[in-house]
């Protein structure tokens, strides 16, 4: 099997700690929690760290609670485990981002993954997650190590590895709020600020910053759901997330609607294209047949992936459709 | 026999083992598909503190491979390299870390050539061949029965096919740990042949074969890809001479994917002749295979392509080309079914687009051209004990296959198929007139029982198979007995895990042995009634112990023509498989909802392994239609060298498995058994294969069958063109003009 390189390992005992570890580690130190991510591509070198500090003791992200007016917000601490979110009965009402959390990687992955883990993995790429041998005899990329090349889209001048996570565009489609906690305070920002589109460095998150729990509220998002695209129903990261969250009204009028996607660029997205089609009349099959055409017009993957960016672009209209069709089928 | 300690973690394999004052060993590998070998400088690395030993292509020179006629592998490159992944240096160090550092310091210095990555670029033959002799390895052409069909054809059809490579997957990654004690070489090594692995050990080494052991620990898995002698294998034996010390080389994942000896790609012509009422009178089977970069078992895989579909259909007139070429890709060799599989999947579903167009039900038109018990097939292979009609009839009935096929509404769908396998290749890899397993049984003073098998279980249960035999026999408890497996200095001989042999002759030799020990303890004491530990004891009064021996040779000799040793088995197992399936026609994605599965075992010696195997089977079948390709980039690199990016079936997608298990009883098996660890393989591809075209009326003639090529394949449909994806024609290829085997050849003896 391959090894682990050497590192230096920090329990931080509260968040403050945390923060101040990483702070005073500088840049070579990297965030611990469940592993699952961080780990393998720390033995395939493709992640150079030399100290980690690990956040799994931490009160502060541990745990989900309520707040707000009639209890309509949920907060979610970054460390909870994809396994108890996926189960727990705080998040009983939002259905897409248990669906997400339920259809990450493996049991055991969801185990020990954590809701901030998969919010923060890394983007993937089928050439650069690959051992350092492979990628050398290939010759270095813009995202592994120092070559200037993109062997997924030879010529482009900017990395195109994609964001595979499940989590962020449930998320994204329940208008969840992210909250992190750095050295200069704490920042409260949309879940789709967290991200940028570069594959290379796919976060805002600055050094020193953690996530420490998500928000979610009733008032933006009643009904939602996910769909995931990949060869097999376990294991394999997203060749296509898509989620959707709507706010409707006792007639079924659309008020407020959101699909977003994941696995089909380095960032997940809002569709607010095809979104504002579903706007202020209730679903109809001809507003999600055009909802659904638009998503995949949107959807640009490349081949970095293991199936083809043609099937992954047809396959964004096919799931947009049978998501939004779901939610159709349920009463509002 | 061991579940129970592997389910708990206490077995210990080959990297579980540490000796005192132990190396690590690690092997540098190719960046390059094909390239000459200017330079190799390994003096940095042999400075670096903590290295014990390295080694290059120049300190085991000797050539080897599993086949003597296939002798054109080194343990490490010597003048070129042939596949990215390709061995050319090892060292040794005090920890692994320092032995990965050290191969970092080695100085290689290629000249890259363009490299030979697919069947047609290996057939064209632009550039530098892979080999010198040139691309094509192996061209075999065959004819065999008569040499017109018996009556003038009214229907004929032709069909190509690809079956796309893939690769073992066993669990435990290979790993050997080599020592030597005053001129003796001991090597234990995740091997399923491990007196085999001695013979090369013994060549390279330039020893006699006494002065080396080799011991195969737990195996976790092997499926025909642990067969071969490794390069970790021999590097690590070089290693620990060279240093002294006990040096243990363990692969990573990805340097199994290069070890591979998988299933080949193959590309595949089928053509025969019919009445209109559905007799088989004529067969014309073409398949070209993509062998990697060295020999390996191709020869045997290249005949293979023709060698079992005689067992399943009585062909009248038979021919039989096929070829193998070297690419710079990891050499492809024997993975479960080993060369029959790819001509499996090809028959089958030809037979279903014949039965379609001569309007025949798909079971009726197998029925009608079923090869009988107890005869002699055209390519001179002997069928004795078959229950193939039961397992159509009862895999028909049991999925409901007549109330469904063509009846089931669009999406859903049932298909069907036969297999046949080997119950152990009658030729050994070596030719000699020795017997090809013994067992050796000891009683001692205190009534103790052990058993002494060289078969080597690699998780299959061929070791409960023998203690079972034991146990049977002499009516004790299976926990009474204790077994000492696969360690060539103290069990006797055995040829190892390979073509299913195992339980025939591992199970007969043991059932033999325990016959004698049997009659020797009845003569001892006077043949009066009691208790088996009492006569023991008695027994045993004069030595301390008693001895008994078994042995199992197969009671048959080949037909007198070339390439007649790939094929004979002292019994074939048989099966039936109907798959049904449910397609999404807007993903392409394929959920296969049941299979229905009737396999002649002759008899079940032990039920729940056999159970086992089928549904291990059904599992890999599965992931190889569906899922699974070892297939290369443009820069000859390995697309996804590791266990998520190989797509492998899960345990989501596993269907219900409806089994049903026939019981022919075969005359030469031990207790009546015969195999299950290959056959049961075969049908299920075909099966979902012809589901699918029954769901949604179009042919993967191709695999694996993905998402996409469903989809692209209703598109054909959807504008009218023909609704498949597979291959077209079938590639010009140099055979030699087929050599004729007619149905009887003069002055022969009917083989049995």
């Amino acid at each position: 099997m391959l090894r682990l390189p050497a590192f230096r390992y920090f329990s931080a005992r509260n968040l403050g700690e945390a923060v101040r570890m990483l702070m005073d580690l500088g840049p070579e130190a990297t965030i611990l929690a469940g592993g699952t991510d961080l780990l393998p591509k720390m033995k395939r070198r493709q992640i150079r760290c030399k100290a980690l500090v690990d956040i799994r003791l931490l009160k502060e992200i541990s745990g989900l609670r309520r707040t707000g007016e009639n209890g309509g917000e949920v907060h979610i601490g970054s460390g909870v485990p994809l396994a108890e979110a996926a189960s727990h009965p705080l998040l009983e009402e939002w259905d897409a981002v248990r669906q997400a959390a339920a259809q990450v990687a493996t049991p055991s992955i969801r185990n020990a993954a954590t809701l901030g883990g998969n919010l923060c993995q890394d983007t993937r790429c089928i050439f650069v997650d690959r051992s350092e041998e492979w990628r050398a005899a290939l010759g270095f990329c813009l995202k592994s190590g120092d070559g200037a090349v993109c062997h997924a889209a030879p010529g482009a001048d900017r990395c195109r590895a994609v964001f595979s996570g499940d989590i962020a565009p449930a998320l994204m489609a329940a208008a969840a709020r992210v909250r992190l906690c750095g050295g200069e305070g704490t920042r409260l920002l949309p879940i789709e600020e967290l991200y940028r589109d570069d594959g290379r460095v796919g976060l805002t998150r600055k050094h020193g910053e953690i996530l420490t729990e998500v928000l979610l509220d009733r008032r933006s998002c009643r009904e939602s759901v996910y769909l995931k695209l990949r060869r097999r129903d376990c294991f394999d990261f997203a060749l296509l997330g898509v989620a959707i969250g709507l706010l409707r009204d006792q007639a079924g009028t659309v008020l407020q609607a959101r699909i977003a996607l994941g696995g089909v660029s380095p960032v997940p997205f809002l569709a607010w294209e095809a979104s504002r089609t579903l706007l202020g009349n209730p679903l109809t099959p001809e507003s999600v047949a055009e909802a659904a055409s638009i998503c995949a017009r949107l959807a640009k993957p490349i081949s970095n992936a293991d199936a083809s960016p043609s099937y992954r672009k047809r396959m964004a209209a096919v799931l947009v459709a049978r998501g939004l069709e779901e939610l159709l089928r349920k009463p509002s | 026999m061991d579940a129970f300690s592997k389910a708990v973690g206490r077995a210990l394999y080959a990297d579980d083992l540490r000796l005192p004052g132990m190396l690590y060993g690690k092997i540098l590998r190719s960046p390059h598909p094909h390239a000459r070998i200017l330079s190799l400088d390994t003096r940095q690395a042999e400075s670096l503190p903590g290295v014990r030993a390295v080694v290059t292509g120049r300190g085991l020179p000797v050539p080897y491979g599993i086949l003597p006629v296939s002798q054109d592998e080194t343990a490490l490159a010597m003048e070129k390299v042939r596949y990215v992944g390709e061995p050319v240096a090892a060292v040794a160090a005090d920890t692994e870390e320092t032995a990965g550092r050290a191969l970092q310091l080695i100085r290689a210095e290629y000249d890259p050539l363009p490299p030979v990555l697919s069947l047609e670029e290996a057939i064209r033959g632009k550039g530098e061949p892979v080999h010198a002799k040139g691309n094509l390895h192996k061209a075999v052409s065959l004819k065999f029965g008569d040499a017109n069909p018996p009556e003038e054809p009214e229907y004929t059809r032709e069909d190509a096919f690809f079956y796309e490579g893939n690769t073992h997957l066993p669990l435990e990654e290979h790993s050997a740990l080599a020592l030597w004690k005053k001129g003796r070489l001991v090597l234990y090594s995740s091997t399923q042949t491990p007196f085999h692995l001695r013979k090369i050990l013994a060549k390279v080494f330039g020893l006699p074969e006494d002065a080396v052991r080799v011991i195969a620990p737990k195996v976790g898995g092997g499926f025909g890809g642990k067969l071969d002698p490794f390069a970790h294998d021999l590097c690590a034996s070089k290693l620990a001479r060279d240093a002294g010390r006990p040096v243990k080389i363990t692969l990573t994942r990805e340097e199994v994917f290069y070890c591979h000896r998988g299933r080949h790609p193959a590309w595949m012509n089928i053509r025969t002749s019919w009445k209109k009422t559905g007799e088989l009178l004529e067969m014309r089977f073409r398949s070209c295979l993509d062998g990697g970069a060295y020999g390996s078992f191709g020869v045997v895989c290249t005949y293979y392509q023709g060698g079992l579909q005689p067992t399943t259909y009585r062909i009248p007139s038979y021919t039989v080309e096929s070829a193998r070429y070297f690419t710079n890709k990891p050499p492809c060799g024997p993975k479960r079914g080993h060369g029959t599989p790819q001509p499996r999947f090809a028959l089958e579903a030809h037979l279903d687009k014949v039965a379609e167009e001569l309007g025949l039900g798909p079971v009726e038109l197998r029925l009608k051209n079923l090869a009988p018990p107890d005869s002699t097939t055209v390519n001179r292979l002997r069928v004795t004990s078959s229950g193939l009609r039961e397992c159509v009839e009862k895999a028909a009935e049991a999925s409901g296959f007549r109330d469904k096929f063509r009846k089931l509404p669009y999406g859903r769908g049932i298909g069907f198929a036969l297999g046949s396998y080997l119950c152990g290749a009658a030729v050994p890899i070596y030719w000699n007139e020795d017997p090809h397993s013994r067992v050796r049984i000891r009683l001692d003073a205190k009534g103790g029982i052990t058993v002494f098998s060289g078969a080597t279980d690699i998780g299959q249960g061929s070791d409960t198979v023998v203690v079972w035999a034991v146990a049977e026999i002499l009516g004790v408890p299976p926990e009474k007995i204790r077994l000492v497996a696969a360690d060539t200095d103290r069990t006797p001989f055995d040829l190892g895990t390979y073509s299913s042999r195992v339980t025939y002759m591992a199970g007969n030799a043991a059932r033999e042995a325990a016959e004698n020990l049997l009659e020797k303890v009845y003569r001892r004491t006077g043949g009066r009634r009691m208790p088996f530990e009492k006569a023991a004891r008695i027994a045993v009064e004069k030595e301390g112990a008693l001895e008994s021996w078994g042995s199992y040779k197969p009671p048959l000799k080949p037909a007198n023509f070339k390439g007649s040793g790939v094929g004979p088995s002292p019994a074939y197992s048989f099966c039936a498989c109907a798959a049904q399936v449910q397609c999404d026609p807007r993903t392409g994605r394929v959920r296969v909802e049941r299979i229905t599965f009737a396999h002649d075992i002759g008899r079940a010696i032990h039920r729940p392994s056999v159970e086992g195997q089928i549904e291990g089977a059904v599992h890999m079948a599965l992931g190889e239609a569906f899922l699974e390709e070892q297939t290369f980039h443009p820069s000859g690199l390995h697309r996804g060298p590791g266990i998520l990016d190989y797509k492998f079936l899960s345990s989501l997608e596993m269907p219900e498995v409806k089994l049903i298990l026939i019981e022919s009883k075969d005359p030469g098996g031990p207790f009546g058994a015969k195999e299950v660890g290959q056959g049961p393989l075969l049908p299920v591809i075909p099966a979902v294969a012809n589901a699918i075209y029954d769901a949604l009326g179009i042919r993967m003639d191709k695999t694996p069958f993905t998402p996409e090529n469903i989809l692209l394949a209703l598109e054909r449909k959807s504008c009218g063109r023909i609704p498949r994806v597979g291959p077209e024609g079938f590639p010009d290829i140099p055979f030699p003009e087929p050599t004729h085997i007619p149905a009887s050849l003069p002055g022969e003896t009917v083989p049995c």
